[in-house]
């Protein structure tokens, strides 16, 4: 499987080399990890951006509906899940309804393409619901956004979730537990110090961490602020800094296509 | 004299909803108290998460509703659940985590 850390260096790049206009002129393919950040900025902030000369590039991203996103979720394919927006602050039923048929179609593509292994549907349930939890409840964004691509000539699932909310580091000001720097700050949250006032809280991201890397083999990314951790089944998660700041959090995975069947229990307990 | 409970339940399948995140958790929960129900049943629900099992257990409790048929393979996501509520601890995965001064990119 190739590693999504080329597409995530790609995405520092571009977010170094962008103002208020976004240059995409030169991609010729490109990832959730860089759709989608891409997509929420320059909807967001309102910036003007240059597409891809590359027609293929140009077209994926149209049908993707970049950059917008979709505010109804209305599924396409069992193979994706196109630019989506959902209602971070928003609680009403509509919203829940529509999120709730996004982690629906989700556990679909899952089922049709990594191969059904017994246990798969419930472990990335988990992991995806840790991640979309955290947008509600920590990132005070107004938006969550999601995009989902499963490639079946690589044979891996790539998924990204992002807010452009306070970052983790922000959060834990806000309740007093001010860790100081982006790094420290996704360095705790990783080991599982929580910014609720409840001590049973703050699995989270070590669910998702564990589950990601060694429950279905794959690579995860966080970008926080201006700090990023990257993880595998080999490298424990290592926590650096990157030359740009992302107001928010960005959270993207890849995962292989995955025959062996998963218990979830192994992965969610010390 | 016999004092007879009568249970109301609430079907968490006829919601046709995901059981994931805290926010529907909180739906339910919204639900079952606006229907009278004092229990929410799980039968053929096939599977929920943590954050949404959590938040249900701990709204439940609050508000003396019975979570009822929680299926085999959810009951040891439930159990550290439970326990972690009990002992007012966190049971989640111990992860090393390493910084590093260097520039990722």
């Amino acid at each position: 499987m190739e590693s999504i850390i080329k597409p995530t260096k790609r995405l520092i790049g571009l977010l170094k080399n962008t103002n208020d206009l976004v240059d995409l002129s030169n991609f010729h393919f490109i990832y959730p990890i860089e759709l989608l950040p891409m997509a929420s900025l320059i909807s967001e902030k309102s910036l003007e951006y240059i597409k891809p000369v590359d027609k293929n590039c140009q077209g994926y991203m149209k049908y993707f509906d970049f950059p917008n996103g979709l505010t109804r979720f209305s599924p396409k394919s069992h193979r994706f899940i196109q630019i989506y927006k959902f209602s971070a602050s928003k609680a009403d039923k509509r919203s829940l309804l529509d999120k709730s048929e996004i982690l629906k179609n989700l556990i679909e593509i899952c089922l049709s393409n990594i191969g059904s292994p017994r246990g798969a549907v419930s472990a990335l349930n988990l992991a995806v619901d840790e991640i979309i939890s955290n947008v509600e409840d920590h990132s005070e964004a107004k938006y969550g956004w999601i995009n989902t691509q499963y490639y079946p000539k690589k044979d891996f699932l790539d998924m990204c979730i992002l807010d452009r909310g306070i970052t983790i580091a922000g959060k834990y000001k806000k309740v007093g537990k001010g860790f100081g720097s982006d790094l420290e700050a996704l360095k705790n949250a990783l080991e599982g110090e929580s910014s609720k006032p409840e001590k049973i809280r703050g699995s989270g991201l070590p669910t998702f961490t564990n589950l990601i890397t060694q429950a279905f083999d794959g690579e995860m990314i966080i970008i926080s602020g201006n700090a990023i951790v990257y993880a595998n089944k080999k490298s424990g998660p290592i926590v650096n800094k990157i030359s740009v700041k992302w107001d928010g959090t960005i959270v993207a995975f890849r995962i292989p296509k995955n025959l062996e069947s998963i218990d979830y229990t192994q992965y969610i307990d010390q | 004299m016999l004092i007879v409970s009568k249970i109301k339940q609430l079907n968490l399948t006829d919601l046709e909803i995901i059981l994931a995140t805290r926010e529907i958790a909180r739906f339910v929960v919204k639900i079952t108290l606006e229907k009278n129900c004092n229990a929410i049943s799980f039968k053929n629900a096939e599977t929920a998460s943590r954050s949404f099992l959590d938040e249900l257990h701990m709204l439940s409790s609050r508000n003396d509703i019975d979570l009822i048929d929680i299926p085999d393979e959810l009951k040891p996501l439930f159990d550290i659940i439970k326990k972690s509520h009990h002992d007012q601890k966190m049971y989640a995965p111990k992860i090393k985590v390493k910084l590093s001064d260097t520039f990722f990119a």
